[in-house]
């Protein structure tokens, strides 16, 4: 059966979110927006609301962790954290992607032929 | 594992669904006020930047939804959507809809009722202590048959055996006089050791049980006391304690009652509740003797069973009573066995076999074989319902192409679509699984009543579904949905919105293969199924056709005397009584002839079978002729029909005191003194010692009495009067219209016996072939039902193909083509589909019939009437089912047609 279309947006979106913890450390859902949104150069403005669904699917494939902490201004935030399992995932994924985009840049070249 | 692990965090967080509503909630809150912040310190108004914070975030909303979903509160919203749907989808559609649940649940219901009983009789445990560990012992005498135990060999084994921890026995059950307080009532008695209750765990209603202290097995002794049977004690001591420490007289003999039994408890069977049960050793009261006469009793009427000792198995426990039987016959062997008899006894042989499931020997004999095979057709039909409704769904699933490209058109997904096709079959299924249910309670219940009709006492035997069967149902009721929906969510989930929205408009034959090969593959699982119940009908009918050598009519009736009073029996006079008796029954107006018979005539075939051989020959068990011992009255014979070929019949002067005679058949004379005269000739019945010099004074004409499957027809007919338990008769009465009352009057007025009931001689033979009746009228029913789904099937696969060539069909009658020609390829196409299956079915049916062959009567399983009207019913059944069709094919009209699109 084909991946729903949605699917293939939660599989990009997780992407981020997983480099983003891997790269950052613990971070809260906000952080991770913004950090998401800087990291795009600004190009890529996200409906931060869609990262919370997102975030409870990669908890539940243990890809993440989450637990309570305080901000930087000390207010109570979910941080969320990168497991062990979720870098292998991480690193399965990336080169994945790598290699879509890579033959996708291919397809996408100026070619010589003007057919 | 992935998956697995994400069902349970699922589960796990449908269970703290608030929790984490709650969580998202402060999360989103602080992710609000945090954006809001940063947009602050951008330079924004605190009113601005909480604008552009919550329009950063998108919807609240939405996104609680999305998390919900996440968390799998989305599985149950689209459950219930889903299933307001196909409610609302099935009642648009209520021609297919009803087809549909008739069919689940005569299939459903069929194999409820059928797998009930098979559950009831075969599978379910004794309801006892562990069960697992008893072992119960009956024994085989030469011609295989099984029987129980004599008294002597269970002492023998009580004493040798080494591998059970106890051994229990017990005896019955047997209907009795018993007396409350000098009123005579019948009570059905039951005997059991006293270690019996407790080894398995039974306890007291009220008072106590059998204790071991209550009976000696060596010597045998016993106290007289006595447990009472619950439906017993309720109806005749309407359930009062104080019942407890009165007297009753059972045969003749006070016994103190001391206790009653638990509700439902019917000894070691299925199916009978004991009134009364007495010390196993008791038992020789019964019959008049003293207890100390069962240590040499040769009589095999015991149920012997056996607790395994922990760690012993099964095969051990049998190889170690094995090696110890022919101690413990020659230990048992009564006194007064010689010779032949002697031989006779001692070559019984020893069954040992998993005790778990209790005796019901005769109940089982008759009965699994037929249930099995009942069962095995039953299950196909289940399985040709499927394929009939899958093909239904599928086309069902293409005429709704539209409406399935619109939900894909306006974003559902293809799981969701295919999801949705699944529910609608599950529901379905259940539905019909309900009705089946219900349908299988009443078809229990008749078959049950059926069974048993002739029993007169209490039946406890539960044949209706328990949990067991209803989860089983259940089970299969959902499997059944899901295979029969597979198809059409398959072909769901590669629907593409585009084409199906164009399908409306295009004649695109979408099922077209897929929906042939369902059509076709029931068709032979229908050959496979109609083969095998035609052999069934054929069968039995072969069976009625049986010639049994004796009058068929309306006009034998069978009545059953007992004994008036305990006692009676003793002080009749043979000799004088049985004239008299016979002589009474032939004055009643409209009888022709009265007698009595020993044997039940035309019951399930057991009875005494003798090896007859010539006095002037040396006597040789093994090359006797081995035949059914009768006593009969005079008169016996014209009574049932068969007539006297040479010599006499027997007469009154044929007493106790004369010399012994007696009548042989046609076939036993030409088998014993080849074309000899057999009058006056001497032969030996048997191994009694007073049958080995019996004179022949007639020959008779060969019948099938007692089983009418029995082609065996060597008789030898021997005087009533000289037999010692003539009492134990039955009265054979050949009559017009003879009435019960009018034989109670004359046979009571002699003050010795009562009647109990009567019936005529076609009955018996009817009851006789209880299974062969009852497994041909389930295989015929169920052949029907075959017969029909196909019928169904194939009209819905031919409609659905003239429905999808309208056009093109239209085209060509607009062109001039013959409808005549329409209609023979629209036939020709379903013998097609009819044709492959009957082809792919036949190999399937001709290996199938070996699974029956035991179960048929007078024909093999590959009757040829048979092989050739099976296939033939099917093709009839199609020509029928696409006529219609066809018919309307010739009739489109060319404008209308073209006008649709």
């Amino acid at each position: 059966m084909p991946a729903d279309r949605s699917d293939v947006f939660h599989g990009t979106l997780a992407l981020m979110i997983l480099k983003t913890l891997d790269g950052l450390g613990p971070q809260h859902g906000y952080g991770i927006a913004r950090r998401i949104e800087q990291t795009s150069g600004n190009k890529l403005a996200l409906n931060q609301g869609t990262l919370y669904p997102a975030l409870l699917k990669l908890e539940q494939m243990g890809w993440i962790s989450s637990k309570w902490g305080a901000s930087d201004n000390n207010r109570r935030a979910r941080y969320y954290s990168i497991t062990r399992r979720g870098r292998t995932q991480l690193k399965a994924e990336a080169d994945n992607w790598s290699r879509t985009s890579d033959i996708i840049a291919r397809f996408l070249a100026p070619t010589e032929d003007p057919a | 594992m992935t998956a697995l692990r994400l069902l349970l965090s699922r589960i796990a967080s449908l269970a703290s669904g608030r929790r984490m509503d709650d969580r998202l909630d402060e999360e989103m809150a602080s992710h609000v006020e945090m954006a809001t912040e940063d947009l602050i310190a951008r330079g924004l108004t605190p009113v601005e930047a909480r604008r552009e914070a919550l329009k950063q975030f998108g919807g609240m909303t939405q996104t609680r939804e999305a998390h919900r979903e996440v968390r799998g509160f989305a599985v149950l919203d689209a459950l219930v959507q889903d299933l307001s749907y196909t409610v609302r989808s099935y009642s648009k559609s209520p021609g297919f809809t009803v087809v549909a649940l008739v069919t689940l649940s005569l299939a459903i219901g069929a194999n409820t009722a059928i797998f009930s009983l098979l559950n009831a009789l075969v599978l379910r445990d004794l309801p006892v202590r562990d069960p697992d560990s008893l072992v119960q012992m009956t024994t085989l005498n030469r011609a295989s048959e099984e029987d129980y135990l004599t008294f002597p060999m269970f002492q023998a084994l009580a004493r040798e055996q080494r591998v059970f921890s106890s051994i229990v026995g017990a005896w019955g059950n047997s209907v009795e006089n018993v007396e409350i307080d000098s009123e005579l009532t019948k009570g059905l008695v039951w005997a059991a050791s006293g270690n019996l209750y407790g080894e398995l765990g039974i306890a007291p209603a009220a008072g106590r049980l059998l204790v071991p202290g209550d009976m000696t097995i060596d010597p045998p002794s016993a106290t007289p006391v006595v447990v009472l049977g619950n439906t017993y004690w309720q109806r005749h001591f309407h359930g009062d304690p104080a019942a407890i420490g009165r007297h009753v007289q059972i045969a003749g003999v006070p016994y103190t009652i001391v206790g009653v039994a638990p509700k439902g408890f019917t000894g070691l069977g299925l199916t009978m509740e004991p009134d009364l049960t007495i010390p196993l050793a008791a038992v020789p009261l019964l019959f008049g003797r003293p207890v100390t006469s069962y240590a040499t009793s040769g009589v095999p009427s015991l149920k012997i069973v056996g607790r395994l000792q922990p760690g012993v198995t099964l095969d051990q426990a049998r190889a170690h009573l094995l090696t110890l039987w022919p101690a413990v016959l020659h230990a048992a062997l009564p006194p007064d066995y010689t010779g032949a008899r002697r031989d006779d006894f001692l070559a019984t042989r020893l069954s040992v076999a998993s005790g778990r499931k209790g005796f019901e020997i005769g109940l089982r004999k008759r009965f699994t074989r037929p249930l099995l095979i009942v069962t095995s057709i039953s299950a196909l039909i289940l399985l040709i319902a499927c394929v009939n409704l899958a093909s239904l769904m599928l086309s069902r699933a293409a005429a709704r192409a539209h409406e399935i490209g619109v939900r894909l058109a306006l974003g559902a997904s293809r799981s969701r679509i295919a999801r949705q096709m699944l529910t609608e079959g599950v529901l379905l299924s259940l539905a019909g699984g309900a009705c089946g249910v219900l349908l299988a309670f009443w078809i229990c219940r008749v078959m049950t009543a059926t069974i048993f009709e002739e029993y007169n006492v209490a039946i406890l035997f539960s044949g209706t579904p328990d949990g067991r069967v209803v989860t089983v149902t259940a089970m299969v009721a959902i499997a059944t949905g899901v295979v029969f929906s597979l198809a059409p969510a398959w072909r769901a989930a590669k629907e593409s919105a585009t084409e199906a929205l164009q399908k409306h408009t295009r004649a695109v034959s979408g099922t077209g293969r897929a929906g042939r090969l369902l059509v076709a593959t029931q068709i032979a699982l229908s050959l496979v199924l109609v083969t095998n119940s035609s052999l069934l009908v054929r069968s039995l009918a072969e069976l009625r056709a049986v010639e049994t050598g004796t009058e068929r009519s309306d006009d034998v009736f069978v009545a059953y005397p007992g004994e008036a009073r305990p006692g009676a029996f003793a002080k009749i006079d043979n000799d004088a009584y049985y004239p008299q008796l016979i002589a009474r029954l032939e004055s009643i107006p409209g009888v022709r002839r009265a007698s009595a018979s020993l044997m039940k005539p035309a019951n399930d075939g057991t009875g005494f079978i003798e090896v007859v051989s010539p006095v002037a020959e040396p006597l040789d068990l093994a090359r006797g002729a081995e035949s059914m011992r009768t006593p009969v009255s005079p008169g016996f014979f014209e009574a049932v029909g068969i007539p006297v070929v040479k010599g006499r019949d027997f007469a009154w002067s044929d007493s106790a005191r004369a010399r012994k005679v007696t009548v042989i058949s046609q076939s036993l004379e030409r088998r014993l003194f080849g074309d000899a005269n057999a009058i006056g000739r001497h032969v030996r019945v048997g191994v009694q010692p007073d049958r080995q010099d019996v004179e022949v004074v007639g020959v008779v004409a060969d019948a099938r009495l007692y089983d009418v499957k029995n082609p065996n027809t060597f008789a030898a007919y021997m005087a009533a009067l000289q037999d010692p338990q003539v009492n134990g008769k039955c009265l054979v009465v050949r009559a017009t219209n003879l009435a019960l009352p009018l034989v109670k009057r004359e046979v009571e007025a002699l003050g010795y016996e009562k009647v109990g009931n009567m019936v005529t001689l076609r009955y018996i033979t009817d009851r006789a072939q209880l299974q062969e009746r009852m497994t041909a009228t389930l295989a015929g029913f169920f052949g029907g039902l075959a017969l029909l789904l196909s019928a169904i099937g194939l009209y819905g696969l031919m409609a659905y193909t003239v429905a999808q060539r309208q056009r093109e069909i239209g085209i060509r009658v607009a062109l001039g083509a013959d409808p005549w020609r329409v209609t023979t390829e629209v036939v020709r196409d379903g013998l097609a589909v009819t044709g492959i299956g009957i082809a792919a079915g036949g190999t399937a049916a001709l290996g199938s019939v070996q699974l029956v062959r035991s179960l048929l009567f007078g024909i093999t399983p590959h009757d040829p009437l048979t092989l050739v009207a099976a296939p033939a019913s099917l093709v009839l059944v199609a020509l029928v089912a696409c006529a219609l069709p066809a018919a309307r094919a010739a009739r489109t009209d060319p404008m209308l047609a073209l006008r649709a699109e």
